[in-house]
């Protein structure tokens, strides 16, 4: 039983804050750890039952305020790097569009020095916008995601 | 000698008239000045940008950049060419009021639309390189926004339906320039 509530705890937090932040949890997570609420605010649902439950509510409940709290902190620079990456990504996308138009042109000028130095500047530029757009991505998700 | 000064003078006179018609000729299809600058023409990938201030809105700055989007709506609207062409023509004749950094991007995305709406023509790639090679010179400062990169890109099309292989290799260069710019402002 206080195995199962130990595993439940965390659940039970990560449910809550993915509650919160709104985002798209699998159903994994807060499979038998949540009940269905009614509508009530969070922290208002039944009381706790016996004297283990009560502690392990009281903790996650001051678990769950500070959560809320750091999550509230994070939203508007999670937002705004969510924008950055989107950014980011779209010019990495026209960068990479704009690299095979210059590059098939250059392949009509195969001797020509200055065509194909700038064909490779442009698969360089489109190269780094790329792994500039993963990078930002990868960044964001770690920061955003409940651990 | 009086007759064939009166010869060297016809002569000479042909000549001038037949020279000026083959510039003439030459000068009304971009293909041919390529032909003529044949594998000289090297792509001039120069790009020089500054920072889009943001003016202090005034009613002439408002009233500005109301009349481009309500020009943009009219475009939208337009069911051919020739009325979506004139509707983007208006815009860019619009008045441009003084300390209005943003009117230089709005003007940008005008003349690249305008470009792209032309483009389809058999005589509208000419005028829309007529258009925005000008705004684009590589002597010219842009601003670093995304309607410069649009715009250059827009260039780089026109040029590459024209055959100019230089200019359009050259203006997506500096496309990607600006557009790495833009990105490495980002990544700061």
């Amino acid at each position: 039983m206080t195995a199962t509530r130990l595993t439940r705890g965390p659940r039970l937090v990560r449910a809550l804050v993915c509650a919160v932040l709104g985002m798209a949890c699998g159903p994994q997570a807060g499979s038998g750890t949540v009940s269905p609420t009614t509508g009530d605010p969070v922290g208002a649902g039944p009381d706790p039952q016996g004297a283990t439950e009560g502690e392990g509510m009281a903790e996650l409940s001051g678990r769950l305020d500070a959560l809320v709290g750091r999550e509230r902190n994070l939203r508007p620079a999670a937002a705004a790097d969510a924008g950055k990456c989107e950014e980011l990504c779209e010019l990495a996308t026209s960068i990479c569009s704009v690299q095979e138009k210059l590059c098939d042109l250059a392949d009509d000028h195969p001797d020509d020095g200055a065509y194909q130095g700038l064909c490779r500047e442009a698969r360089n530029e489109c190269r780094e916008a790329q792994e500039g757009c993963v990078h930002c991505v990868e960044a964001n998700s770690n920061q955003t995601l409940p651990r | 000698m009086r007759r064939r000064s009166g010869w060297s003078q016809r002569v000479v006179l042909g000549a001038a008239i037949a020279t000026l018609g083959i510039a003439t000729l030459g000068g009304c299809d971009p293909q041919d000045d390529d032909a003529r600058d044949g594998d000289a023409a090297v792509p001039d990938a120069r790009v020089t940008t500054h920072p889009v201030r943001s003016a202090t809105p005034t009613r002439e700055g408002l009233a500005y950049i109301e009349g481009v989007a309500r020009i943009h709506g009219e475009a939208d609207l337009a069911d051919d060419i020739d009325t979506r062409a004139a509707a983007l023509r208006r815009g860019l004749a619009l008045p441009v009021p003084a300390e209005l950094a943003e009117a230089e991007i709005l003007r940008l995305e005008l003349a690249t639309r305008l470009g792209e709406t032309l483009a389809p023509r058999p005589e509208g790639v000419a005028v829309a390189l007529d258009l925005l090679e000008p705004m684009l010179d590589p002597e010219r400062s842009l601003p670093l926004d995304r309607a410069s990169a649009r715009a250059l890109v827009t260039l780089g099309d026109l040029a590459t339906s024209a055959g100019d292989d230089a200019l359009a290799v050259g203006s997506y260069a500096r496309a990607i320039r600006v557009m790495s710019s833009l990105r490495k402002e980002l990544e700061r």
